[in-house]
């Protein structure tokens, strides 16, 4: 009995003593060491951060690891293509690539995206340490899991947010003929109703006088993006839920011509008379550049974009905007905003599976997602790098918070996979609102018939 | 029989030695158009199923031709080809004559109007973002709208200058390689027609209509079929400053192929359209040639 009771005890704590060992131990120095010299296929779009990632993530990986890591970038467009016409072709050329939210549904039900369970659960690749109960809700499980199963580990995401001239909205002169005007206190907007009538405030002509000054060209209250574009869509989504309006209901039956949403359009496409007559034309650049140009008051884009107005002896409105959460409709005060979910996932068919999913958890790091939010290049996923100092000290602080917010009211309109059809609906809505915005269709006519476009594809005929 | 072998093969040889660029050809350019054919006929949309689907017959082809989109986009396509081509031709022959004779640093402005021409069309349209943009572009913000025009307006985001904004795109970057092979036309007639025109008094304007332009008229057919191609391919520029909109106001084929391939993944529909911008293609040039043929005797 007492020699029982010995080997029990031994083969215990021999138990006790490798269970944390392992636990501890693992790196990805030694989970990489079958995969050294493997070459892996990254493919993404070249924008700021993705300009970065050499410098944050791919040098320190390939030194550690041992796996070299082939890195493209393209345009949105171009980078679409390669990717989709890799995946339906099933080459495999590509081991690991971003899935944006409304690819999820051809992706997923197209069997292209390979399910990351089973390398979680396996203690050779998986990094005990990754900390995935880090990752804040609801924008972790709406991006990356997919009918039960996890697709992919992220280390940023975009989304947009309110930006306002703090410096008109605090001139003593403007706030007190505003606070006649309207009858409160001028602020950076929280409201709907506020945009509007600090747009409706703002919009003055050459000759008239703003803070003091005569203004040499037209100034605008607002710069809206209009240009027949995905971001456009985006962008318009975000007054469409908060007015209580959404692009489906709970059965999947597209809802695009309802009441909330007509109102909402009809209250976004109110503002296009306070916006410079390019909107039409006008992406996410463009209004960046009227910022900059220093002609309009307020607009709504993707958070990204408020870094480079930030920069000191760059921008001549550094230190003078003020940044906040998509505002709401005072009726339903519902906090809303539409993020990309951007998801960098591994192909089904690529030939070095284990060896990218080591890639993707080295980028979904605390300090590389650090990196990416000090460097100002997108809105980190990450509880513990919203709370470090780096941040909540940093001159972009109002940037930040502005981004947690919106992350926290986060909208995945069609990150879900049953929103089959979606690539066909977008195309068809971003040519609606283009025309509801010059005028050619009313937001009737334009909803209308973008609902009989949906119901089309989405409900088929028999 | 001897003798007939030997004929045999004299026919033969000749077939053999192109054999293999007639295979090379057969393989990358009927194999990719019977691929077309093929996937037309079936009921390939990912965006609606995220798979390929099955044999659907002619299909694709009722849908393609029953969309608005699809005549819009043609209709816009031959606008722009009916106002740029000529345009296009005019001012290059008229600045062909200009640099026809000499005059002192004649080779460098040769070089210089070239430029439009050389640059990629990424880079062309890119420019003329930058100059024309609503009101931050060059041009709008610092001529535009000083003298009072596009105040209320803006060129890529109006339905009508948009088009035309297009229109002259084309042209700026077009004019000067038609001058250029214009000038080289004009450099290669011959010179004893002309004095003897001179001799017996002719007027310019009777050199130029009994002389210069049927002698050029070959030229003209050749560059007429290169750049009526070229326009009904016409994509970069639209795709780049107003991505086919306001709307679907500068919406042409191309932009029209692009959106039923790579933004709505129909590839059947998207073959079906292929193929129908083939036959009717091939039926215009077909035309085209016939008319040159018979009109101006050339080919």
């Amino acid at each position: 009995m007492e020699r029982i009771l010995k080997v029990v005890l031994v083969f215990g704590l021999l138990t006790f003593l490798c269970f944390p060992l392992n636990a501890f131990s693992w790196s990805y120095k030694e989970a990489a060491q079958p995969y050294k010299g493997v070459t892996i296929r990254y493919i993404t779009e070249d924008t700021p951060i993705n300009l970065a990632l050499k410098e944050i993530a791919i040098d320190s990986f390939e030194k550690e690891t041992g796996i070299k890591v082939a890195w493209e970038r393209y345009p949105f467009s171009i980078l679409k293509q390669k990717c989709e016409m890799d995946l339906f072709s099933k080459a495999g050329y590509y081991d690991c690539m971003k899935m944006y939210s409304f690819m999820t549904a051809m992706w997923i039900n197209g069997g292209h995206v390979l399910g990351l369970d089973k390398f979680l659960k396996n203690p050779k690749l998986s990094n005990p340490k990754l900390g995935l109960e880090d990752f804040s809700q609801p924008i972790w499980d709406k991006m990356t899991l997919k009918r039960g199963s996890r697709i992919g580990l992220v280390y940023y995401n975009y989304a947009p947010i309110y930006y306002g001239r703090k410096d008109l909205l605090n001139h003593p002169a403007e706030k007190e003929a505003f606070k006649k005007k309207y009858g409160y206190d001028m602020a950076p907007a929280k409201t709907w109703d506020q945009v509007r009538d600090i747009a409706e405030f703002f919009t003055r002509k050459k000759g008239e006088t703003l803070a003091g000054e005569v203004l040499a060209d037209n100034f605008y209250g607002i710069v809206l993006m209009g240009k027949r574009h995905e971001s456009t869509n985006m962008i318009w989504m975000d007054w469409v839920y908060t007015f209580g309006g959404s692009l489906l209901d709970k059965n999947n039956v597209p809802t695009i011509n309802s009441q909330e949403n007509i109102a909402a359009t009809e209250f976004w496409k109110s503002l296009w008379k306070f916006s410079p007559p390019g909107t039409a034309e006008y992406d996410y650049v463009d209004i960046l550049m009227s910022l900059l140009q220093g002609i309009a008051a307020q607009t709504i884009n993707w958070a990204d974009f408020a870094f480079p107005l930030e920069i000191p002896g760059k921008s001549k409105l550094a230190g003078r905007m003020a940044y906040g959460p998509i505002p709401v409709d005072p009726k339903h005060q519902i906090g809303a905003a539409i993020v990309e979910g951007v998801v960098p996932i591994i192909s089904s068919y690529s030939k070095s599976k284990e060896a990218t999913f080591l890639f993707l958890q080295w980028l979904s790091e605390k300090q590389i997602e650090l990196k990416v939010a000090q460097m100002g290049l997108a809105s980190p996923v990450r509880k513990a790098v919203w709370k470090d100092p780096s941040l909540t000290s940093s001159p972009f602080a109002a940037i930040y918070s502005a981004m947690k917010e919106s992350l926290d009211n986060c909208v995945l309109v069609y990150g879900d996979p049953n929103f089959l059809g979606w690539p066909m609906i977008n195309d068809y809505l971003s040519i609606t609102l283009s025309e509801i915005g010059t005028g050619k269709k009313t937001v009737k006519e334009g909803l209308d018939a973008a609902q009989k476009e949906a119901l089309r594809v989405m409900i088929p005929k028999k | 029989m001897r003798e007939r072998t030997q004929k045999s093969k004299v026919e033969i040889y000749p077939y053999l030695l192109i054999a293999p660029s007639l295979f090379a050809l057969l393989l990358l350019g009927a194999y990719p158009f019977i691929y077309s054919v093929v996937l037309s006929l079936y009921d390939i949309n990912y965006a609606a199923t995220g798979t390929a689907g099955h044999f659907i017959g002619l299909k694709n082809y009722l849908e393609i031709l029953g969309d608005y989109a699809f005549w819009n986009s043609m209709l816009l396509t031959t606008v722009v080809a009916l106002i740029a081509l000529p345009l296009e031709f005019l001012i290059g022959f008229v600045v062909a004559n200009l640099f026809n004779r000499e005059f002192m640093g004649r080779k460098v402005a040769v070089s210089l109007i070239l430029i439009p021409s050389v640059l990629a069309p990424v880079l062309v349209a890119l420019i003329w973002k930058f100059l024309l943009a609503g009101t931050w572009g060059l041009l709008t913000y610092g001529f535009f709208n000083k003298i009072g025009l596009f105040k209320d307006s803006s060129i890529f985001g109006s339905p009508g200058y948009a088009l035309i904004a297009i229109v002259a795109i084309d042209i700026w970057e077009w004019a000067p390689f038609s001058a250029l092979v214009f000038l080289a036309g004009l450099q290669s007639l011959p010179v004893r027609p002309f004095e003897a025109a001179a001799v017996d008094g002719a007027s310019s304007w009777q050199v130029l209509r009994h002389h210069t332009l049927p002698m050029l008229s070959p030229l003209f057919v050749i560059m007429g079929f290169i750049r009526l191609i070229d326009l009904f391919k016409i994509f970069d520029v639209i795709f780049i400053t107003t991505g086919g909109g306001p709307g679907t106001s500068t919406e042409t084929i191309s932009i029209f192929l692009l959106r039923k391939t790579f933004t709505q993944w129909q590839l059947g529909q998207a073959a079906a359209l292929a193929v129908i911008v083939f036959v009717i293609f091939f039926a215009l040039c077909t035309i085209f040639f016939r008319i040159a043929q018979r009109r101006l005797k050339v080919f």
